[in-house]
């Protein structure tokens, strides 16, 4: 039911971290305060993002290749109201792949649940994201890699 | 232990629905009925989620009155997963769930949820 995959730790997923997602109120001020406080330097607009029911925007350190990406609620409606009214903060880990059908795939067979296949992402231009948690509550997004430059 | 499984598992998913590992007709654990799907999520429920207090067929699981968060009805699915072995695809249908209030959403009650499982694993209905 779950493919003939075995759940070999890494097999061929080529996966690198590609953000760490901070669930916020409002995306202004924390944006401020990542760049005063750490340095940041500010890589995208706010993007709202309508599937995902949030604005994002994306953040990095000068010489780094791992981004911070702001997440607030679109609404009350938002999926992620309910976590923000609990306090928000750490909200997820992303990596990014070069075949994320595979990758969904192989972390399906690893054990972890999917909460959303592959769905196309306002913030990287359409490049698919799909959604997973484990049994230890912790969330993880996985993007299909850009090319060289892009986010 | 395989990524994403709880710390202190203490249930093993391999032979957990055996003969007598929980809900034996004759001598159900406390509190719980004789039947041994509706007690493994149950007790699921208790072992994700411990501070939810008691917790029956009836209890809901999706909506304003559910006795778990969005987060904790993922838990407790992905560890009814492994504790069944991956017996059964439980993401597969909640990614399918178009609409969380339907009647027959599986989700719905512990009773639902048990029900689902119980076809899922082709056994009879009160096992």
């Amino acid at each position: 039911m779950r493919g003939e995959l075995e759940a070999t730790p890494g097999l061929g997923l080529s996966l690198h971290l590609h953000h760490v997602g901070i669930l916020v109120a409002a995306i202004e001020p924390a944006q401020a305060a990542y760049v005063r406080t750490f340095g940041h330097v500010t890589c995208t607009d706010v993007v709202h993002d309508p599937v995902q029911t949030a604005y994002v925007q994306f953040l990095k350190l000068p010489h780094d290749a791992v981004y911070v990406e702001l997440v607030s609620p679109d609404g009350e409606g938002s999926k992620l109201a309910n976590a923000l009214r609990k306090g928000g903060g750490l909200n997820h880990l992303c990596y990014a792949t070069p075949d994320i059908d595979a990758a969904c795939r192989q972390l399906r067979a690893s054990g972890l649940f999917a909460l959303q296949a592959p769905v196309p992402a306002v913030a990287f231009r359409g490049r698919r994201i799909a959604w997973f948690m484990g049994a230890d509550r912790v969330a993880f997004e996985v993007v299909e890699r850009g090319p060289p430059g892009e986010l | 232990m395989r990524f994403g499984e709880p710390r202190g598992h203490e249930a093993s998913a391999r032979g957990v629905l055996e003969e007598g590992a929980i809900g034996d007709p004759m001598s159900p654990p406390d509190g719980h009925p004789a039947d041994d799907v509706l007690s493994l999520v149950i007790d699921t429920v208790a072992t994700v989620a411990p501070t939810v207090g008691r917790v029956g067929a009836e209890s809901p699981l999706i909506g304003g009155r559910a006795v778990l968060d969005s987060v904790g009805l993922v838990t407790l699915l992905v560890t009814l997963e492994q504790r069944l072995d991956n017996a059964v695809d439980l993401s597969a249908l909640f990614m399918g769930q178009a609409d969380p209030d339907a009647p027959e959403n599986p989700f719905r009650t512990v009773a639902s949820l048990a029900d689902h499982l119980r076809r899922s694993l082709g056994r009879p209905a009160g096992s």
